[in-house]
């Protein structure tokens, strides 16, 4: 009986840990990824994609968990949306074949691959970052991190900040480098609601 | 040199020209000169994106439709013997790639649209094969085609929001005119047949298909760009000079290319697509 109820806690035993792991959406009107690019060698543009979805699954105390985020293509946003006198702005050119070819890959996506933790603080995240039909590994650096309370909603959530340096032409995205910057500087918010 | 090299305008117009020439001069009397569009084409390629193909997309896809398009006419003019069923199954072909191009935006789209999209732009294919295969025995006109479809659709790529498409259509139209330069100074007609008139037709027509349905021109924009080969083919009273004729034949595929793409500038400047 005894080696019945150690067999029984010892299959228990995972799933006890995994239960552990609390399941997050992405609060999508607080959380953005922002962009950084060289323009003609001058100065930087900044722009950011508007519409983001994912779920985040974090087990504080076993130092665990998973991103899985998507992000819409066409949601692009550097200011410039509308164009004038029969051109196009800079956000339609942006979502053409040229740059993130909105009408062909709909979406990016980033699925973490481990997540680094530094005490009880997340440090960084490992991850693959899939633009253009291409993936390619990219480590995200946390630079902040908090778990708490929403002090207005009573709900349970965390938020982080985390920046990334890629090469666009990794992704085969080489269109008019360097005029238009081949180093990109990811800059991500995020705040996820606990399910 | 570098700066050259990454600048859209030498990537577009200088470099295509430069190559066109140098394979009109290596090619000066043979058949072979034809390929002078798809020197100029690779060029552009080459400086602008490179070639690459992981992943397959719609531009990369035109990239291949294009050599192949110069390979089978090629093909095409050794022939012996030129059945219809040869011309049919070019033109099929032509269909085919049109569908195989936009695969990935079909993909992302309903089934009223996948019908819609992958019958325009077959349709679209199609028309400019028959239509720009059809001066492949006049090289006049064949290259003052070129040339309109070259530079409106471009032009028209540009409004649509690729610069990338945009520079690819100017590649054409500096090949085709250093094509008809060369016989402009030679002052006698080259050689032309498929292995230029196709390369001519599927890029011309891949761009234009790629504008509206990767970028944001206007679906008719498409039947615009479609009348200039027949515009750069319209009967002159007959002129024994050769010069005369190719100076008309190039005001009028330049003046078509422009009428074009002021249309498609003032629906797009009135904000009506």
């Amino acid at each position: 009986m005894l080696k019945y109820a150690r067999l029984f806690a010892l299959l228990c035993a995972p799933i006890s840990v995994a239960s552990a792991a609390d399941n997050y959406t992405i609060d999508p009107i607080h959380s953005f990824p922002y962009f950084e690019v060289g323009h003609m060698e001058m100065s930087t543009v900044r722009g950011r994609f508007d519409k983001i979805a994912g779920k985040i699954t974090l087990d504080l105390a076993a130092k665990t968990g998973s991103i899985d985020v998507s992000i819409d293509t066409a949601s692009i946003d550097t200011g410039h949306p509308k164009g004038e006198n029969g051109m196009r702005s800079r956000d339609e050119h942006l979502r053409s074949p040229d740059f993130f070819n909105a009408a062909e890959f709909p979406t990016m996506s980033y699925k973490s691959t481990k997540l680094n933790f530094k005490g009880d603080v997340l440090e960084s995240v490992d991850g693959n970052l899939t633009l253009l039909g291409v993936t390619k590994p990219v480590k995200l650096t946390v630079t902040a991190f908090k778990c708490g309370t929403n002090p207005m909603t009573k709900k349970d959530m965390c938020g982080a900040d985390a920046v990334a340096k890629i090469k666009r032409s990794d992704f085969g995205m080489k269109t008019w480098i360097p005029m238009v910057g081949d180093d990109i500087t990811v800059l991500l918010n995020v705040e996820a609601y606990k399910n | 040199m570098t700066e050259w090299l990454t600048h859209p305008a030498f990537q577009s117009g200088v470099a295509p020209f430069v190559s066109a020439s140098l394979m009109l001069l290596g090619a000066y009397r043979s058949r072979w000169i034809g390929l002078c569009v798809t020197a100029g084409f690779v060029t552009v390629v080459a400086l602008a994106v490179g070639f690459s193909f992981e992943p397959l997309t719609a531009s990369r896809k035109l990239v291949l439709l294009v050599v192949a398009a110069a390979a089978l006419g090629a093909a095409s003019d050794l022939a012996v013997k030129r059945a219809r069923r040869h011309t049919l199954a070019l033109t099929l072909l032509a269909g085919a790639g049109a569908v195989w191009m936009v695969a990935g935006v079909l993909r992302q789209q309903d089934a009223a649209r996948v019908m819609l999209y992958a019958a325009g732009s077959s349709a679209y294919f199609i028309w400019l094969v028959i239509s720009v295969n059809a001066q492949q025995a006049d090289s006049l006109r064949a290259g003052a085609g070129g040339l309109a479809l070259g530079v409106a659709s471009g032009g028209a790529a540009i409004l649509g929001a690729s610069a990338l498409l945009g520079q690819m259509g100017i590649a054409l139209g500096a090949a085709c005119t250093a094509y008809l330069l060369a016989q402009f100074v030679a002052g006698r007609r080259l050689a032309c047949g498929r292995i230029f008139t196709l390369p001519v037709a599927v890029l011309s027509a891949a761009i234009g298909v790629a504008g509206v349905l990767l970028g944001q021109l206007p679906w008719y924009a498409l039947p615009l760009l479609a009348v200039l080969p027949f515009v750069a083919a319209i009967p002159l009273p007959a002129i024994t000079r050769l010069r005369l004729e190719l100076a008309l034949r190039v005001a009028m595929a330049i003046g078509a290319a422009a009428m074009s793409l002021l249309i498609i500038w003032r629906t797009v400047a009135d904000g009506s697509v």
